[in-house]
């Protein structure tokens, strides 16, 4: 499904990721740990299209297809989803005008008919039901005036909207509450199928009792350095990084 | 000096005849005067002035007056025992300045429209190419009247004199939308607004050769309001927005939001000025200009001004020019959506909010539909 062979990405002109290589089979939930500012982001970013990271080497392939030859905007439409680990403001625009703009431009670019406004409606509702998002916070400007959480929540909101094939979810877990981070966990979970592959970006294992990953790889210094099963989130929790610092040091 | 080609357009007026022995004893104003640093008016008007054509694009709203304003005068359908129209030889009342000499002296006549005290209606001017007009507008205590004016221009000059007087607690709200895509078009508004009279002003500019807009607005009784919001959508366009508004009396409010949006060959200026006068306590006064500049060029020169005499008022202004949240279109298109229409969606709510006073939704809706398909033309 998501194929990165040798990845490098540049921002200013230095190298954050150094050759990285992973593997996300589909119908697979892959977790990626790593200490702060190892480069995860940076992944995330250069995935989705970010015009400031550079790739300067590599590649990466969803279902065959070289993506890193792709706009941002088809990117997405080929299935890349991306839960920000920063979700922006967008002041003015309502969150389902963007939400069905989105949805249909990228409908368009796949040849699918757009979807008709009670349509879109219907399942608009159905999804906020399942993530417990108020009616309120769907006629805002989208995440204007949002909590950190809130906006997490959001993400999550739009990735069930979009039904993506391949999601990146980058520390979709900081900041949400107890509550919040099992309605989210589940709206996750509700995702996965079997034609779907998932990345999921976190500090804390916590995260991964809820969504249950098939592998765990350790990002440092740009790139993946072990991986190992759910057992190595609960290593890492208790022994940190330092014995893969100490490595690529 | 007679070789300045707008004076062959002055009318054969009293007041034509003024304006053409003011011009060619002090010329036109060039930008070495600083109220006209940004739109050389000498310059814009020496060369031969093009012969009107072009249709207006009007969205038909109904109206108690339509006034159909011609190259060749004014056709006046709908007036009533409350709502006159009547035709003056020009219209006096105010201080003149160069602007209003020379719009008067190209227009041949005047219209005199009166809403009588209590009463409440709507007018609706359709300004086609190369009409020069006047106008005095007068609505009485306690009457509301609403102008909506549409412009439309290809080619030529238009001109326009507004002269309207405000009565205690009365309102006028005057929409303008002008397309005056290769034209030009110079306009003065003088408005008086007596005690706890409002005024407030709705433009969407979305193109000219030249515009040079005007308006003073005179707060002279107590509690009066100056609400003036305006937007610009230029590619290829100069369009000035000058704006001066007095505080003659204690607790009057302005609030002055301009907002806009240039292309490749825009120019934008915005001059606002608010000047409160020493006995204007209580005043009340903010004005806000922001310009987004698109990545294929364009000018905006803004110059927001406060004057104050007065030492109890709270008076603020703002004004940024800059570019699109580059964040937040990236943001947009890791969603699927194209740069194009990200750009759109947000610069579209970025000039809506200008017109977010507007009450009634059809005019706001047509306003912001103008806006949508005019940046259809300008966003790349
Ligand atoms: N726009 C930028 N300009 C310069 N350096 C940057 C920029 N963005 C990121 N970096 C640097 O790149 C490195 C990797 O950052 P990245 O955000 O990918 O880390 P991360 O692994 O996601 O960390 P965290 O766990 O804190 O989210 C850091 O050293 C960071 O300072
Ligand atoms: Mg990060």
């Amino acid at each position: 499904m998501l194929k990165i062979k040798d990845l490098k990405v540049e921002i200013d002109g230095k190298q954050i990721t150094n050759g990285l290589s992973l593997d996300v089979p589909a119908g697979e939930v892959h977790a990626i740990m790593g200490p702060n500012g190892a480069g995860k982001s940076t992944l995330s970013n250069a995935l989705t299209g970010h015009p400031a990271y550079q790739v300067t080497g590599g590649t990466a392939e969803l279902n065959g297809k070289n993506i890193l030859a792709l706009e941002p905007e088809e990117r997405a439409a080929e299935g890349l989803f991306l839960s920000f680990q920063y979700p922006l403001e967008i002041p003015g625009v309502p969150t389902l005008t963007f939400l069905r703009t989105a949805l249909n431009e990228q409908r368009k670019y796949r040849g699918e008919d757009e979807l008709s406004v009670p349509q879109f409606m219907k399942a608009a509702k159905e999804a906020a039901k399942r993530l417990k998002i108020e009616d309120e916070m769907l006629k805002r400007p989208l995440n204007v005036g949002f909590s950190g959480g809130e906006k997490k929540r959001m993400e999550i909101f739009q990735m069930a909207m979009l039904e993506p094939k391949f999601m990146i979810l980058d520390e979709t877990d900081s900041g949400l509450d107890i509550d919040a981070l099992r309605i989210v966990s589940d709206g996750v979970n509700y995702m996965r199928a079997p034609n779907r592959g998932m990345l999921v970006i976190t500090h804390y294992q916590r995260l991964l009792d809820y969504i249950k990953p098939d592998k765990v790889h350790v990002l440092v210094d740009g790139k993946i350095v072990d991986t190992g099963g759910p057992e190595l989130a609960l290593e890492l929790e208790k022994n940190g990084y330092d014995k893969y610092e100490a490595l690529v040091s | 000096m007679s070789d300045i080609a707008i004076l062959n357009e002055l009318t054969k007026t009293e007041w034509g005849k003024k304006a053409r022995e003011y011009i060619e004893k002090n010329g036109l104003p060039n930008k070495r005067v600083e109220f006209f640093h940004y739109t050389d008016l000498a310059r814009a008007l020496s060369d031969k002035i093009e012969s009107p054509s072009g249709e207006v694009r009007s969205a038909n709203l109904s109206a108690d007056i339509i006034i159909h304003a011609t190259q060749f005068g004014e056709i006046v359908s709908g007036a009533s025992k409350d709502l006159q129209i009547d035709s003056v030889s020009k219209i006096s009342g105010y201080d003149e300045d160069v602007t209003t000499i020379l719009v008067q002296g190209l227009s041949k006549s005047s219209q005199r429209i009166t809403l009588k005290a209590g009463k409440k209606a709507r007018i609706a001017i359709q300004r086609g190419a190369g009409s020069r007009t006047a106008m005095h507008i007068i609505v009485e205590n306690g009457a509301h009247l609403e102008i909506i004016e549409e412009q439309g221009a290809d080619a030529g000059l238009s001109s326009g004199l507004m002269f309207a007087e405000i009565g205690e607690n009365a309102s006028l709200r005057r929409i303008m939308y002008a397309d005056t895509f290769g034209a030009k078009d110079i306009r003065k508004s003088i408005v008086n607004v007596a005690k706890g009279g409002e005024f407030a002003g709705f433009s969407l500019m979305r193109g000219g050769e030249l515009s040079r807009i005007e308006t003073d607005v005179h707060l002279l009784g107590e509690g009066a309001k100056c609400n003036f919001n305006a937007a610009y959508l230029l590619k290829n366009a100069h369009n000035d927005i000058t704006t001066t508004v007095y505080h003659h009396a204690p607790n009057c409010e302005t609030k002055e939001m301009v907002r806009g949006i240039v292309g490749e060959g825009g120019n934008a200026v915005f001059q606002g000025k608010i000047q409160v006068e020493r006995n204007a306590q209580k005043t009340s006064a903010v004005m806000e200009h922001r310009g987004i500049m698109l990545e294929d060029g364009g000018k905006i020169n803004a110059k927001p001004s406060l004057e104050i005499y007065a030492d109890d008022v709270e008076c603020s202004h703002a004004n940024t020019i800059g570019a699109l949240d580059e964040s937040a279109l990236f943001y947009m298109q890791a969603r699927g959506i194209s740069q194009k229409s990200a750009k759109i969606l947000l610069i579209k709510a970025f000039l809506s909010q200008v017109f977010d006073d507007l009450q009634y939704d059809d005019i706001r809706e047509y306003a912001i539909s103008r806006i949508e398909n005019r940046l259809d033309e300008i966003v790349g």
